[in-house]
């Protein structure tokens, strides 16, 4: 980073702002604000919220704005039709129409099964660290949540998890799970269903919200199994791949039977005109969507091997993001980061002390990022990868 | 459902099957009203581009958000892989510019994915088993489905022969309520109560059951034309359990943008905010927001053209001897001697849409909401065939 660059992020004191930011309640808008006031060369790097460097291609553009010009003022109109998603969806993941549920971001799917499936008699299972939105919610309406803490490298516990499953409601999977970046194979997941399904009556929800990143040839999308297991179910979002994590849109793919109690409490007035258009198109650009997987295995592979050629590792991220032992606590690598205008992921307990989350950027923009996380972490090349 | 109903959606079939393809893919059209939401059952569906109706079906600004908030969305496009809390302008910057124009903090303010979604949250923050909802009947409906829903009692008062809210029947059956639904103007009967009426309820209620929770829904408030109104805002700022629900649905003509938000006292703001969706907004909808909710010009000459539309609207009914409730709305609610259906049905054969059923009323009242001066021009001249 120049000095240019640095003094400007100390005079307007970004590294508090950001410090707070990363706390994850602060003001979060406050360094994207500061940002586009910056010449390019100047802006932070946001590599916080696993959110997409590059937006959207230019396909999903186009469909953003007919979205909102085509017809008579659709930007205006309630009782939006989703049937253009349901198409797109239909056409690309192979699944029948009647299978599918849309939702403001896939966050409205979690929040809608955990709303239904849990109660203060059906438990909650989640891992640890996980992603939290099933385990927030659960516990504002006092559905008790069991918390499985990750197994061997950083994996979920799946057996321990099976094991809590007598009794739950819910039993939340994100895979691959954020923040610890690992996934399960498609034979490992199949046994685990399986034990579930013998075991309890509980309904799995598997998250698979950065099921485009994944490259492990082993891993398999649950979603097939959805259309046809009423204890399965699967959520995905267009907020990753997809490049629109402002749009709020997300879809979540299971039994028609899940889905009709799911229909029931399911809010359907929250989406927006734009999202539906962008959505459908975007999965109809199969080619920017293989770019994009690309263009991030490409970046991940680089992020990876620099931190092993320092003697630091992660674990086997199938991402866009890496969750790294840098054996510095996590408030301090952000302060750190932050100061060069770099921002990186929150606290994620208990890991906290000595692991930290890193989103992908652009290629340039994490070559610009290590120089600064090798400052940070007083970090030397010792050996090739 | 009806049989007339089912006409009214029968073009629907695969082209333009709603807000759930799926849904009733799934379980048929039954499904598209039974067991969707009210704020999307209420709207007839978005007919493709083409098609040449006249939708006065869902109070929306026929003339939509305009420019300055088109060129904000596309804007946001460009930003559409950032999450709508880290970009600029973000849910920050219209909650804090909102709460500014109201000479309010933040903590006064919170956003929702369209005001239903803050219809939804109030009951599940604020009533429970033993704390049922006290709401109108006819009103909007969202807050009474997610009550029973929840397993909630919803105590429904009739409003009165004139059309308009028995606020002194909704203070009485307070005692013990978590929470009233008070629609100001009122969906679909049009009316509203003056600043003085509001304020006699909010203190009659407090005396009754000051634990209760008063949920005033000013959807319309722009709208409104009695020079006796005010808005319950200034009052709810600053009084515990009182909140206002606003939206960006109707004068700003952003129904498909969803942008509402509720401002109130901050500990109530605060507890209402734990239901909401983490991030329930999108970057366009709150661009377009940003970008135009000061604009008083447009607001006001919004204001200027729907009360014109509606007074010819409402001179035409009464002027063939039909009874038209007090409009202070974008919609009307008349009396047209015969069921709603029938109407409904004869009217959309002609490429007129009109609202949906409003039980108890819907064997003689229809909701027409207002169009443009034109489209009124020629709806009318539907409406006198029809009800001839």
């Amino acid at each position: 980073m120049s000095v240019s660059r640095r003094s400007f992020v100390k005079k307007v004191g970004i590294g508090s702002a950001a410090a707070a930011m990363m706390a994850y309640e602060g003001p979060r808008s406050l360094a994207r604000a500061w940002s586009l006031s910056l010449p390019e060369e100047e802006r932070p790097i946001f590599l916080h919220f696993n959110e997409n460097p590059l937006g959207p291609g230019s396909q999903t553009i186009e469909a953003l704005e007919t979205g909102i010009t085509a017809g008579n003022h659709p930007t205006a109109r309630y009782g939006l039709s989703t049937t253009a998603l349901a198409d797109a969806i239909n056409a690309t993941q192979e699944v029948p129409k009647s299978n599918i549920i849309i939702g403001n971001g896939s966050t409205q799917i979690l929040r809608t099964a955990t709303h239904v499936f849990t109660s203060p008699s059906k438990h909650l299972v989640t891992g640890a660290p996980s992603y939290g939105e099933c385990s927030g919610y659960a516990e504002l309406i006092g559905t008790p949540v069991e918390f499985i803490p990750v197994g061997t490298s950083m994996r979920l516990d799946l057996d321990a998890m099976a094991d809590a499953a007598k009794g739950a409601g819910l039993i939340f999977l994100d895979n691959p799970n954020n923040p610890t970046a690992t996934v399960h194979k498609a034979d490992t997941m199949g046994a685990f269903i399986d034990r579930v399904m013998a075991e309890s009556e509980a309904v799995i929800l598997i998250d698979e919200a950065y099921h485009d990143y994944v490259t492990d040839p082993a891993y398999r999308s649950e979603i097939k199994r959805a259309v046809s297991n009423k204890r399965v179910l699967v959520a995905r979002t267009f907020s990753k791949a997809h490049g629109m994590a402002g749009m709020r849109i997300g879809y979540g793919v299971g039994h028609t039977d899940t889905l009709a109690s799911m229909n029931a409490w399911h809010y359907g007035g929250g989406l927006n005109v734009a999202a539906i258009a962008g959505a459908a198109a975007s999965l109809l650009d199969r080619e920017h969507t293989a770019e994009e997987e690309a263009r991030n295995t490409a970046v991940r592979r680089f992020t990876v091997d620099w931190f092993k050629e320092r003697g630091i590792h992660g674990t086997d991220t199938q991402t866009n993001f890496l969750f790294v032992r840098t054996d510095m606590p996590a408030v301090d690598f952000r302060a750190g980061c932050a100061e060069d205008g770099i921002m990186v992921g929150r606290d994620f307990r208990p890991f906290h002390n000595a692991w930290s989350r890193i989103s992908l950027g652009t290629m340039e923009e994490m070559q610009r990022a290590t120089e600064v996380f090798g400052r940070v972490l007083k970090l030397k090349k010792v050996a090739a990868a | 459902m009806s049989v007339s109903r089912r006409d009214v959606f029968g073009s629907l079939t695969v082209a333009a099957s709603g807000p759930s393809g799926a849904l009733i893919a799934a379980r048929g059209r039954e499904a598209l009203v039974d067991e969707l939401w009210p704020n999307t059952v209420d709207a007839a569906i978005v007919q493709p581009p083409g098609n040449d109706e006249i939708r006065l079906s869902s109070n929306e600004n026929p003339l939509g958000p305009g420019k300055r908030a088109l060129d904000a969305v596309r804007e946001a496009f460009q930003d559409a892989s950032r999450y709508p809390d880290n970009t600029s302008p973000s849910m920050g910057d219209l909650q804090n510019a909102l709460a500014a124009a109201n000479d309010a903090s933040r903590e006064h303010v919170l956003l929702g994915a369209g005001s239903g979604e803050l219809l939804k949250d109030a009951v599940q923050a604020f009533t429970s088993h033993s704390k049922h909802l006290v709401t109108a009947t006819p009103s909007y409906l969202t807050s009474a489905r997610v009550a029973k829903y929840l397993g909630t009692e919803v105590r429904a008062i009739p409003v009165n022969s004139d059309g308009k809210l028995n606020l002194g029947a909704m203070a009485e059956a307070s005692r013990d309520a978590g929470l009233i639904f008070v629609c100001n103007p009122n969906n679909p009967t049009g009316t509203v109560h003056e600043a003085e009426a509001i304020a006699d309820f909010v203190e009659r209620v407090q005396d009754i059951s000051p634990d209760t929770v008063i949920h005033f829904d000013e959807a319309y408030h722009e709208y409104v034309t009695d020079p006796g109104y005010r808005s319950a805002l200034s009052l709810a700022l600053w009084t515990p359990n009182v909140f206002v629900s606003r939206t960006f649905s109707k004068v700003y003509g952003m129904a498909g943008l969803r942008i509402g938000y509720a401002m109130g006292h901050k500990d109530t703001i605060a507890k209402l905010g734990r239901y909401g969706l983490p991030i329930n907004t999108n970057n366009v909808g709150v661009a377009a927001a940003y970008a135009t909710f000061h604009d008083e010009v447009r607001v006001r000459r919004e204001i200027k053209r729907n009360a014109a539309a509606r007074q010819f609207t409402i001179d035409f009914f009464r002027g063939t001897g039909h009874e038209v409730f007090e409009s202070n709305a974008n919609f009307i609610f008349v009396n047209i001697g015969r069921p709603a259906a029938e109407m409904r049905t004869a009217c959309a054969e002609q490429d007129i849409r009109i609202g949906r059923d409003f039980p108890p009323m819907e064997r003689t009242h229809a909701r027409i909401s207002i169009g443009t001066m034109e489209e009124m021009q020629r709806a009318t001249k539907i409406f006198a065939k029809v009800l001839a």
